[in-house]
């Protein structure tokens, strides 16, 4: 049977040299082009529904070829950035928490951005070290039912109040939640905020991978009480009109009511840094910015931009902490994973 | 009270709309031998399958020991032996054995008895896997002896057997049968297995399936009703012919008819009355002529029929007539 | 005159494919090693909770009992009706029963959980109060997943049980209930023992029922641990790997050749004796009808549902291209992965060595543990080259073929062991050349095995979920991925528009399995 081993090693052979070629030809016909266009690798912790589309948009107007790894979990892709160390293929990382940004830049795994590029938002929007910018903002708010529940928690400790115990959700493994977090640490005090994770826990929340099926349980009364940003509910009611459930925010003031931001930067191992800054440009473009308005229902991190008319105004509810509040994720998590929330 | 053991009465048996038998009557007396002889297709282990209550018929009725027969398969106190043995593979032979006795005071004894008898004795512990042929279909006749039943059915239970082995198996399993003073009643194709076990042959043919004729071999052989029966029993020429007054007149030429049957008839010539004389222009045409074990085979064609005689001398011709001096004997048409 | 050759001897090439095979089953274990001696994390590793991994711990163990009790109880039973009990109609729904494996197991969960829902279709017309998730719910749905596998096993190993051995017993006396006790279970106790197993393995390996239902087991939480670095998510993967690989050696040892033996399609002819008692039928119909509502119908009409009413958002050409073409591709490998193995066990006339063992091992390895192994694996590695392998798909081809490599194994095996070597000879005598005889002869024996080891992979393959979803190149989606995703953005018709592209792919493919089975009868 000695054919059999021939054709074995011939289809081995096969098989290699066919799974060398199959990133380009995946990828593009260009390869086989004459003039190849350049390579841009994009790591996105937000969602492909969400910024695919512009992303194309600006590969289309730029003329680059897009390489795009999403994962849900933000912090996810950070861990393999920094696995993958300054050999990363990542030109651009487009992160769910700026907190992650500003590890990976702690850890010396992030260029510094031109100040032409942070410049261009307000203050609330940068980071002290330029390691990312702002590229926009959601708000925390509450999900809920307003069939089950008639009088929704005013604040964020009311939310881990007994009477709702069994009937909240939550997504310990969401960035967003990281960061709101690491502000409650920083506004509270480590103890105040470990003993509201307590009293949470003690109520048994029903856990969530992301944001969106909360909004999504709300409606099929998995839930009565979710704690998510505020643009899931108008994205899925966009799609499904029939979708039962309404946003609350917290008083005016409260730990509930803050600003959660979303960021991009450019990771050490970025082969196209050039082509990385015009994309954070485009990004941070009227053009751009309204898209994150229209499209996602976000706060711009650019000033004049307007909001989609489903979006409240943030006015002045927003407890008022310094951005660098929420970047201390490894503080975050750390207390999360005491608590076995995490 | 009936000293039948089995009555069947006009039974039809049908799979849905299908019938497969129809007009089956027949009884068994105790400790009778009686044979199914017939093709296959005929539906003859379906009659057997409903005596053992595993079908329902669909017409007619049956009784067993002398009472209709409605009771579950379980119940019927009959045993029955399968062509494929179907022997519990992980029992060993002697659970095999035991296996219908359940609660029985003499189980152990009895057991050990057929054991003995049926020469298993060093193979008791075996499992069915390890045992020949021959061997596991003597555990399924003991098996299904050990309850003591009045009847016992056999599915055609030397088929899937040697041709040696096959005879050999035969006559003792009707000797152990006899022992028992069990009736029974076999399901066979092979005229040879009908003619040697039975007291009474049962010939079934056609589809659906009737009953032909029901007698003892030799009257069958002798005295067959129909073609099919003559044909079943034994080899056979069947030659048209007119008959008049226990006369006939065939191809052959004249001939004295034992049945009183006028008009046109099918002569049932057997071999042992056929003179062989050969004959440039004879209606028989041999075939083939070989010498095996005492005599000179001849392969005879004729009218599409063919037929094996033996004869002392070889025929040294390429056709043959034939003459016939006993009295033949013939089936109106 | 050409004379037949004589055996060859395991050449040079054979033993070094050999060694190949059993290096690349090592592969995701090696990539657990190194995880574990060279952890890397953004954010140092907090201590390891060892009540959460106990936990985690039993709970699979739990999971993977209970889903086994139930699981071999209903698909036994399923088998039973299916074989031994012919009604009108009967015919269709067994066949029904059975179509519950197109829908992957996390599919089955994600529809079920939200169609349950107190406020679901069905959960608001039943009046639930309670949310459909968690460990209650993971073992419905697992069993649900597993009851066509035990039906399948057990009902092949009772069409060739001989009708004529329960008649014997019935004969000699037996109750029904002594015949099912003493009769047919023990001759069918290698056939519920491998079938058992199976569903013990797929329960303890499953991903996707667990991680949309939220259940903390091992493989949920070795998938959640993967993305954060430092030694916890090896240590699941240890501990996964001890918990699994005992039984799935255990179920080579009492399955036998179950594995590789194709169903039988033997009719089981007319049923005789008396029919079921009527409290038979009752439990027999509605459990039929349970299983039918939420294995079958409920999932089907929620996607149908969902795609057609909910406008979908995403592309849909995308994931389904890329579907066909990674369920062709890993198929294919399968072939080789699982045909080389094959072919050396059929050489040796069927001795069962460590080679077999060793395919059905890999086989068993959860699909998280294979994709964590392996990406692990390919991150550590200094060079570029091989980044670009996993970047290429390469390393997510290898990790499906050596996660289904048993299935080509499996429908190769009896072919290559029942080649007709007085048939090849007959050929060359006739004076067929070498190449004429594989044309003409091996091939066209080998072509229908071929196929069905093609495309059993290749349905594997498409409902593949976790070794795709962490080793798919990026900027890739397959259907697959795609509804996980659509189900954790709760993106409904998204998941609905791709379960129905899936769910159609899959029937293709089973329509031509079963087409061809049925033609080599």
């Amino acid at each position: 049977m000695r054919w059999l081993s021939i054709v074995c090693i011939l289809v081995a052979t096969g098989c290699t040299s066919k799974d060398q070629s199959t990133p380009s030809a995946a990828q593009a016909e260009p390869q086989a082009a004459p003039q190849a266009k350049p390579v841009l690798t994009v790591y996105s912790g937000r969602s492909a529904l969400l910024v695919e589309p512009l992303l194309n948009k600006f590969a289309e107007k730029r003329g680059v070829e897009l390489k795009l790894r999403f994962d849900k979990s933000t912090e996810k892709l950070a861990n393999r950035l920094a696995m993958e160390g300054d050999k990363s293929p990542a030109d651009v990382f487009f992160a769910q928490a700026v907190g992650y940004l500003s590890l990976l830049g702690e850890k010396g795994l992030m260029h510094a951005l031109p100040k032409r590029l942070t410049e261009k938002v307000p203050n609330a929007y940068r980071s002290a070290s330029d390691y990312w910018v702002g590229t926009s903002g959601r708000l925390r708010v509450m999900v809920y039912s307003p069939e089950r529940v008639k009088n929704p928690p005013k604040t964020l400790a009311e939310l881990a109040d007994p009477r709702f115990k069994g009937r909240v959700g939550w997504a310990p493994g969401n960035a967003s939640l990281h960061a709101h977090v690491a502000a409650l640490q920083k506004h509270w005090g480590a103890d105040k905020t470990s003993a509201w994770l307590k009293a949470m826990q003690d109520n048994q929340p029903v856990v969530y991978p992301k944001n969106s099926p909360q909004v999504r349980a709300v409606s099929s009364g998995e839930i009565d009480i979710g704690w998510v940003n505020h643009y899931y509910l108008h994205k899925i009611r966009a799609q499904d009109t029939s979708l039962k459930a309404a946003n609350a925010s917290f008083s005016a003031g409260d730990a509930g009511n803050l600003v959660m931001l979303a960021g991009i930067g450019i990771p050490k191992g970025a082969k196209n840094r050039q082509i990385a800054e015009e994309l954070i440009d485009f990004i941070l473009s009227d053009e751009g910015q309204n898209y994150f308005a229209q499209k996602a229902y976000e706060y711009p991190a650019k000033s004049g931009i307007k909001l989609h008319p489903e979006v409240a105004p943030l006015g002045n509810n927003l407890l008022q902490l310094p951005q660098a509040a929420q970047t201390d994720m490894a503080g975050s998590l750390a207390l999360l994973r005491a608590l076995r929330i995490q | 009270m009936s000293a039948n053991v089995l009555s069947l009465d006009a039974v039809q048996l049908a799979y849905g709309d299908t019938v497969v038998t129809e007009g089956i009557d027949l009884t068994i007396q105790a400790g009778e031998w009686v044979s199914i002889l017939g093709p296959s297709g005929c539906g003859k282990s379906s009659i057997l399958r409903s005596v053992a209550g595993f079908m329902e018929p669909s017409g007619g009725s049956i009784e067993l020991f002398g009472a209709p027969a409605t009771a579950p398969p379980e119940r019927r106190g009959v045993g029955m032996v399968f062509q494929d043995f179907a022997l519990f593979n992980h029992l060993s032979v002697r659970d095999n054995i035991g296996f219908g006795l359940r609660g029985a005071a003499d189980a152990e004894v009895r057991v050990n008895e057929l054991l003995k008898r049926c020469e298993l004795t060093d193979l008791a512990d075996r499992l069915p896997a390890h045992l020949s042929g021959g061997q596991q279909q003597r555990v399924g006749l003991a098996r299904a002896l050990a309850p003591r039943p009045k009847l016992l059915l056999l599915d055609e239970p030397f088929a899937n057997l040697d041709a040696d082995l096959r005879g050999e198996l035969g006559s003792w399993c009707a000797q152990q049968i006899q022992s028992e003073g069990a009736a029974a009643l076999l399901v066979t194709h092979d005229r040879r297995e009908a003619m040697a076990l039975s007291d009474r042959i049962a010939i079934v043919d056609g589809s659906p399936g009737r009953l032909l004729q029901v007698d003892q071999t030799q009257a069958l052989y002798q005295q067959p009703n129909h073609q099919a029966v003559a044909r079943m029993t034994g080899e056979a020429l069947l030659v048209p012919a007119r008959a008049a007054d226990q006369r006939a007149r065939s191809a052959f030429g004249d001939h004295d008819v034992l049945a009183k049957v006028d008009g046109s008839v099918t002569l049932v010539i057997r071999p042992e009355h056929m003179d062989l004389v050969p004959d440039e222009n004879g209606p028989l045409v041999v075939d083939h002529s070989y010498f095996d074990a005492q005599q000179w085979m001849h392969r005879l064609r004729y009218n599409g029929q063919t037929v094996t005689v033996a004869q002392n001398l070889r025929l040294n011709a390429n056709r043959l007539s034939l003459s016939t001096q006993a009295p033949i004997w013939a089936i109106a048409r | 005159m050409k004379t037949p050759s004589p055996a060859l001897p395991l050449s040079l090439a054979a033993k070094l494919g050999l060694l190949g095979t059993a290096a690349l089953v090592g592969l995701p274990i090696l990539g657990l090693g190194l995880a574990w001696a060279y952890p890397v994390g953004l954010i140092d590793a907090p201590p390891i909770h060892t009540d959460r991994l106990v936990e985690a711990t039993s709970n699979t163990v739990l999971l993977a009992l209970l889903v086994t009790v139930f699981a071999v109880v209903l698909g036994s039973f399923f088998a039973w009706i299916q074989v031994r009990w012919i009604f009108p109609g009967s015919s269709l729904l067994t066949r029904l029963t059975v179509l519950p494996l197109v829908l992957p197991s996390f599919l089955l969960a994600a529809t079920l959980r939200e169609g349950l829902a107190p406020l679901g279709s069905l959960g608001e017309l039943l009046g639930r109060q309670e949310r459909f998730d968690g460990f209650g719910a993971t073992v419905f749905v697992l069993v649900l997943s597993c009851t066509p596998y035990v039906q399948l096993v057990v009902s092949a190993a009772l069409k060739r049980l001989p009708r004529h051995t329960e008649e014997a017993a019935q004969s000699l006396g037996a109750s029904p209930i002594r015949i099912v006790r003493e009769i047919v279970l023990p001759a069918l106790r290698p056939a519920l023992g491998f079938a058992a197993l199976l569903v013990l393995v797929y329960a303890a390996a499953d991903f996707g029922a667990v991680a949309v239902m939220d259940t903390q087991v091992l493989t949920y939480e070795l998938y959640q641990f993967a993305g954060r670095g430092g030694v916890q998510a090896p240590l699941i993967g240890g501990l996964l790997i001890v918990a699994i690989s005992p039984l799935v050696i255990l179920g080579r040892r009492l399955g036998g050749d179950y594995g590789s033996s194709e169903l039988s399609y033997v009719r089981s002819g007319h049923m005789a004796g008396r029919r079921p008692a009527l409290w038979v039928k009752i439990i027999g119909t509605a459990l039929l009808g349970i299983y039918l509502i939420f294995g079958l119908v409920l999932p089907l009409m929620l996607i149908t549902r969902w795609g057609l009413l909910i406008p979908a958002q995403g592309p849909l050409i995308g994931p389904l291209v890329t579907t066909a073409v990674v369920g062709v591709t890993a198929g294919l490998a399968t072939l080789v992965l699982g045909g080389f193995p094959a072919a050396l066990v059929a050489k040796s006339k069927g001795k069962r060595g460590a080679l077999e063992t060793l395919t059905f091992v890999a086989s068993g390895v959860p699909g998280v543990m294979i994709g964590f192994g392996l990406l692990q694996l390919a991150l550590r590695v200094p060079q570029g080259s091989l980044r670009s392998f996993v970047e290429g798909g390469a390393i997510l081809l290898l990790g499906l073929a050596l996660r289904f490599a048993s299935h080509s194994y499996a429908a190769l095996k009896p072919a290559l062991l029942t080649q007709n070597q007085q048939s090849v000879e007959a050929a060359r005598l006739l004076g067929a050349s070498r190449w004429r005889v594989w044309h003409r002869v091996r091939g066209p024996h080998l072509a229908p095995a071929l196929a069905s080891g093609f495309l059993l992979s290749f349905v594997a393959v498409v409902k593949e979920l976790p070794i795709t979803l962490m080793l798919i190149p990026a900027g890739h989606t397959t259907l697959a991925t795609r509804i996980f995703d659509a189900h954790e953005d709760a993106h409904l018709g998204d998941l609905g528009v791709a379960a129905l592209s899936l769910l159609g792919m899959v029937l293709v493919a089973q329509a031509l399995l079963w087409r061809w089975s049925r033609h080599e009868r």
